[in-house]
């Protein structure tokens, strides 16, 4: 009895600081490289702006206020109001969790159907690579938002195909990416020794070529972040995507359009928080890139 | 005796290009009997790797196995399903490679990479799985094993990765164990350490080995039975001490002439003249034959047949110096080989004969 739980103790331990590892990891990764640490703050800081919207919103985002219509910034309302009366500053706050939505679900979309197929076109090359990567040549021909446009259209105006279409467009090129890693790592020795271990091909291609493919995929997830934000935006500014009175960024800008002749202060505010938003995700991606990709300390750093 | 746990017959692996095939492994024979260990020696480049990976299965495109059987305990592997084979891969026949740190997966724990072994071809629980883990790098002279199996391989030198190696190829308790030069990555005291540390491991779990190397001291201490390859031909198949006592095959006998031995004074090392033949483009007859003394024109027509050079089966020989000896069964399973030696003797010679000779061209 006392043997078991010697045993137990042995083999927890190492899990749980496996936790710790890993976390100290990443934040050895992110701060490797000043581009991604300001890129990973302004990311962190939004997620924490979203998570605590409630909190830190001054207003109900859709109270209006009719006698106090497009203000510019003051005490009150520091960002000023939109043409109801709403204040942008409350507005902004939680159209961040609409732009960490965005950023989930497209890249989630984006990840597992491109890298699934990456890796199946790249492990077993030949015919079922041919069939796999002409067949998202197609989606490629076609420019990217106008089929997102016509994807929306066709399957109805709602935030969920908006992000469904953005993430399809994204595909094509993670699975290129996917595949053209997968090809190199399958000719490692230690694939081969895989192999030789008698591991199944899914075995294979999950523990042994997807883990060793990593390094790209996050920095093209996490560009793609950054793209999928300005796609939507532009969505939801050409009203196929968030639909207002929802506080979307793109949303929000397109309505203040109409009034840029009053007052500047209703379009500046969200096309800003867009734009913070997009450089922290491109900045961290750039960063992640020189680390993970070209960095001299890659080993070090990663392994 | 009871039939041998690998039974290589007339196995040929030919690599295919645009200018014809290239024939590193060209219609050998060798048996392995259970619990022994044969070493297979050879010059680089004749083969050796190739027939080792052949056995496994893990020929790649453009290769391929072009004839012959592999049998493993009455099974031919040859034409066993890859579902069956994968069974069989690292779970009943191991594979130990020659450089130890890129046969590791960098993003894995070695710990983890152990267990995957063990989570493909057992039902073992995580916590046994983990135990066992501690248990082989221990027996495998890894210090503090709870702690190196948290260690990434990067962490590990070249021996004790090699260590690490040969626990994963161990760690499903296999049959059969085939080493590709696993000491000629490693420095020399390192190699010495991993060659008496497989031995010993050989003899505690009767395992059954096949070692490839190029080194004949290595084959003298820890082998049972060798084979020769020359230019994709395992020219000379038999015991250790008899083979080294008395070669029956020029070949054999000019490798074993160069050997340098810390008796020797002679201020030259003994050396083969010329070089070995292109694998592409080899000759009629004897793959030896422009670098062999004893040359003579009976060498430059037809491959010649496995004569039995010695007084049991097993010692065979690719010569025609041997002519008029019995030659090997072309079938294993004939049990009437020695009853009935006329019979199999023209038997052979046909068969054996003929696909290198002009059938292959």
């Amino acid at each position: 009895m006392s043997q078991e739980s010697a045993d137990a103790t042995v083999t927890e331990r190492p899990r749980q600081s496996r936790v710790v590892a890993g976390a100290t990891r990443v934040w050895r990764i992110v701060s490797a490289n000043s581009l991604s640490l300001v890129g990973f703050c302004i990311v962190l800081s939004l997620v924490f702006v979203a998570v605590f919207a409630p909190v830190l919103a001054p207003y109900e985002p859709s109270a209006q206020q009719l006698d106090n219509t497009l203000a510019p910034p003051s005490a009150d309302h520091p960002f000023g109001t939109d043409n109801t009366g709403r204040d942008i500053l409350s507005r902004i706050i939680f159209g961040t969790r609409y732009a960490i939505a965005i950023a989930v679900v497209v890249v989630t979309l984006e990840t597992v159907v491109g890298v699934s197929l990456g890796l199946v076109a790249g492990y077993y090359r030949g015919k079922v690579d041919e069939t796999v990567m002409r067949g998202l040549d197609v989606l490629v021909s076609l420019p990217p938002l106008l089929l997102a446009m016509v994807i929306v259209t066709t399957f109805g105006i709602n935030i969920w195909n908006a992000m469904l279409a953005i993430g399809i467009v994204y595909i094509p090129m993670m699975s290129r990416t996917v595949r053209s890693s997968a090809l190199s790592i399958r000719e490692e020795t230690y694939v081969q020794a895989a192999e030789g271990l008698g591991y199944d091909s899914k075995r294979v291609m999950l523990k042994h070529i997807l883990p060793n493919s990593v390094p790209p995929i996050v920095v093209l997830g996490t560009t793609d972040v950054a793209y999928a934000l300005i796609d939507v935006a532009t969505l939801s500014f050409l009203g196929l995507g968030i639909q207002p009175p929802k506080p979307s960024w793109g949303a929000m800008a397109n309505a203040a359009r109409e009034y840029i002749l009053v007052t500047p202060w209703p379009i500046v505010f969200p096309t800003l928080a867009i734009a913070i938003a997009v450089l922290g995700f491109n900045l961290l991606g750039m960063g992640l890139r020189e680390t993970l990709l070209y960095g001299e300390d890659y080993d070090e750093v990663v392994e | 005796m009871s039939a041998p746990l690998l039974n290589v017959e007339h196995l040929s692996t030919h690599f295919k290009t645009a200018d014809g095939p290239v024939k590193a492994v060209d219609d050998n024979s060798f048996t392995l009997e259970e619990g022994e260990v044969l070493g297979i020696v050879g010059e680089s480049g004749s083969g050796k790797s190739t027939l080792l990976r052949s056995v496994m299965g893990l020929i790649e495109d453009p290769g391929e196995i072009v004839d012959g059987r592999i049998e493993y305990r009455d099974r031919d592997l040859t034409t066993m399903s890859d579902a069956a084979l994968r069974e069989l891969r690292g779970n009943e026949i191991s594979f130990v490679f020659q450089e130890p740190t890129a046969h590791l997966n960098p993003a894995y724990t070695v710990g983890d990479q152990i267990t995957d072994v063990l989570a493909a071809h057992t039902d073992l629980s995580s916590e046994a799985q983990w135990e066992r883990v501690y248990e082989l790098l221990g027996r495998l002279g890894i210090p503090s094993p709870e702690e190196r199996a948290e260690s990434y391989p990067h962490e590990f030198s070249g021996g004790m990765a090699q260590r690490v190696c040969i626990a994963m190829a161990l760690a499903c308790e296999p049959e059969l164990l085939l080493a590709d030069e696993p000491t000629s990555a490693l420095d020399v005291t390192i190699q010495a350490q991993i060659i008496d540390l497989l031995t010993e491991l050989q003899e505690d779990l009767g395992l059954s080995m096949v070692w490839v190397t190029h080194d004949m001291g290595v084959v003298a201490e820890t082998c049972d039975s060798m084979a020769v390859m020359y230019a994709g031909n395992v020219v000379e198949y038999g015991r250790v001490d008899a083979v080294f006592d008395d070669p029956k095959h020029p070949y054999t006998e000019a490798l074993l002439r160069t050997v340098p031995s810390h008796l020797d004074t002679a201020p030259r090392f003994d050396t083969i003249e010329g070089s070995p033949p292109d694998l592409q483009d080899l000759p009629d007859g004897c793959v030896f034959q422009e670098r062999c003394p004893e040359a003579m024109e009976a060498c430059r027509t037809g491959r010649p047949p496995y004569y039995e050079v010695g007084g049991d089966s097993a010692w065979l020989s690719k010569c025609v110096l041997h002519e008029g000896k019995s030659t090997r069964p072309a079938s294993p399973s004939a049990p009437d080989a020695d009853a009935n030696p006329s019979a199999t003797l023209a038997d052979s010679q046909t068969d054996g004969g003929k696909p290198t000779g002009e059938g292959d061209r």
